[in-house]
């Protein structure tokens, strides 16, 4: 109990030094550790206040490749925007699901996103850049931006494999997944006819 | 936090070369195939693809199939703010579901042999449409909510002896779908005499009509003031010296149509009148308010209304100077008064002139759909509201005959959407 008196009489001192000592104009911004201190003749912004936020990020791949980006290119990733903010500063942030080239074509992407000026349309883009990448390379990228929880790349790679299955045969689609077909001839049949609207023309 | 969901996630990537199954068929050169992958990335995919895409590709394999079920993947489907518009086909018999599907610009037959069926002896007329949901009305005023894409249809609960006996105007519907819950949706039923309109609410939530609620006239009456009034036939005389009747019968396959405007976020529902003016309700003031005429009417032929996110436009064919013109308005609330939004190509409408046709138009965000017909001339015409384009459709044919449509119903093909 002394010793909140003690803090509390600390305070009112230094309202009374605050005039002399030309603080910064809002009180508040300066800690309360400061004042007792006697530091408080600095100028502290507030972004201090806050857990420090580093610039760059260190992501690892699989193979422990390292990647460093800068933390706005990282945060759209789910997954890197958590580790980074809540507080552990977990650094380099470990993705031991993705693979180094997978992870650079991710990076690649969420480069290419942040820089965008604002109102830019980037589909042309987006497919310019799907387009170049191989089978296995666009389902392992779609695989890492569900794993990493990134809804943009996410969102583009699934929409661009719908693009290319859509006008695809049902045969077509088996040959281009490497799947199997389970049904029966006559449940299959009874599909067709189930939807024959979707199979016209 | 982050290391619980990578633990969740760890079966996730095959990105390990030694993933490869000794078994593996040789065609097969993948480490790592769709099929490998976690429900969640499958349904995502198959989420984005048009509707009869995936209705195709279920017949892949039995997982495949399998998603049209799963609660997730409904719920990826109601993730995706707009799908390309179908538009329901409506013709005098009443006995299929043809559908005009814009995503792959063809007409498919939908048929769902059991619901077009059950029809007591009087075929269900679809009278409103929303979302991914058709209401269809019945005799003696039984509604109906069908998603054509499933087939999956609900009867609504009869709306009372009080209001049946009443005159029916319009019907309307609307259904949203708001994050994890399924779609919901409201029917509104207008009716009485134009002195004393009174309008009802079927609540998809609480299962059950709501009370009956009068809606009192707002602004100026204007409608007989350039001809005189005789119950629902307004006479005028032409320029020419002839007397002009304007007694638009409507057909009984828009007689009821109206349309849901979001004024300020009111609703307002628009309907025609049989003398050819349109009346605006809002149901949140509980007002109702006669739009003055577009055009003095011995110059209108034939007019619409349809709605185009949240606003109202007017659709109307006219003919006077020795050909026939077909051209969109919008009312601007600021100047009071009608403001020509877009025309259809004079080469294109000239074609109409003489031919004593009738519209019916509906609209989807920024596309129109109008079927021009007549006894014996029907014609179905998009426009593009943005680009200024229109196109004919080709003719449909099924069993070798061109069909002939009076009108359409828009939808999205939805197959989350509830009823």
């Amino acid at each position: 109990m002394d010793m909140e008196d003690d803090t509390v009489q600390v305070r009112e001192n230094s309202a009374e030094d605050t005039e002399m000592l030309e603080l910064p104009k809002d009180p508040a911004e300066v800690k309360a550790s400061e004042f007792i201190k006697g530091e408080s003749s600095k100028e502290i912004p507030v972004e201090s206040q806050q857990p420090e936020l580093p610039e760059n990020v260190v992501l690892q791949s699989l193979e422990k490749e390292e990647f460093i980006i800068k933390l706005a290119v990282g945060q759209q990733s789910e997954i890197i925007k958590n580790a980074i903010l809540d507080g552990r500063g977990e650094n380099p942030v470990p993705l031991l699901n993705v693979s180094a080239p997978i992870l650079a074509k991710a990076i690649e992407f969420w480069k290419r996103h942040i820089d965008a000026a604002e109102g830019e349309d980037l589909t042309e883009w987006d497919k310019a850049f799907l387009g170049d990448l191989s089978q296995e390379v666009l389902f392992e990228l779609a695989a890492a931006a569900n794993y990493m929880e990134s809804k943009s790349l996410l969102d583009c790679t699934c929409k661009f494999i719908a693009d290319i299955i859509k006008e695809m045969k049902v045969e077509e689609v088996r040959d281009y997944f490497g799947i199997e077909c389970d049904f029966t001839e006559e449940e299959e049949r009874k599909m067709r006819e189930d939807n024959a609207w979707a199979f016209e023309q | 936090m982050s290391s619980s969901l990578m633990e969740q996630n760890m079966n996730v990537v095959g990105v390990n070369p030694r993933k490869r199954k000794a078994s593996e068929e040789p065609h097969t050169n993948l480490t790592f195939s769709l099929d490998e992958l976690n429900q969640d990335l499958l349904e995502r995919v198959l989420s984005k693809l048009p509707a009869s895409s995936f209705f195709r590709l279920r017949s892949v394999c039995r997982r495949w199939n399998s998603v049209a079920n799963s609660a997730t993947f409904q719920f990826a489907c109601s993730q995706i703010p707009f799908r390309d518009p179908w538009f329901l086909m409506v013709d005098q018999y009443l006995d299929q579901s043809i559908v005009f599907d814009t995503t792959e610009g063809n007409w498919k037959n939908l048929s769902h042999p059991m619901f077009l069926q059950q029809s007591h002896g009087c075929k269900p007329i679809p009278v409103a449409s929303s979302g991914g949901l058709i209401c269809y009305h019945a005799s003696s005023n039984d509604l109906a909510i069908c998603n054509p894409i499933t087939g999956v249809r609900r009867e609504l609960p009869p709306i009372g002896e009080a209001s049946e006996s009443q005159t029916l105007h319009a019907i309307a519907m609307h259904s949203s779908q708001k994050d994890d819950d399924p779609t919901t949706y409201k029917v509104v039923m207008i009716f009485g005499e134009f002195s004393n309109l009174a309008f009802r609410v079927f609540d998809s939530k609480k299962n059950m009509w709501e009370e009956e609620v009068m809606l009192v006239q707002k602004g100026e009456k204007s409608t007989q003031s350039d001809g005189v009034g005789y119950e629902s036939t307004v006479y005028f005389l032409s320029k020419t010296g002839d007397i002009v009747a304007t007694n638009m019968q409507k057909s009984p396959f828009k007689q009821y149509s109206s349309v849901r405007l979001n004024e300020n976020g009111d609703d307002v529902i628009c309907f025609l009148t049989c003398s050819g003016t349109i009346m605006a309700c809002n149901l949140a003031e509980k007002t109702f308010f006669e739009y003055p005429r577009l055009l003095p009417a011995y110059f209108e032929y034939s007019i619409d209304v349809v709605e185009s996110k949240g606003e109202m436009l007017v659709v109307v064919l006219s003919e006077f100077l020795e050909t026939a013109s077909l051209r969109v308005w919008r009312f601007s609330n600021e100047e009071r008064s009608w403001q020509q939004v877009a025309a259809m190509p004079p080469s294109m409408s000239h074609e109409l002139y003489k031919k004593k046709v009738d519209i019916n138009c509906v609209c989807h965000r920024d596309m129109i759909f109008i079927c021009v017909c007549s006894d014996d001339f029907s014609s179905y015409v998009m426009c593009n509201l943005v680009t200024n384009q229109w196109m004919e459709l080709p003719k449909c044919y099924m069993n070798g005959k061109a069909k002939e449509f009076m009108s359409a119903f828009c939808f999205e093909p939805r197959v989350e959407a509830v009823v």
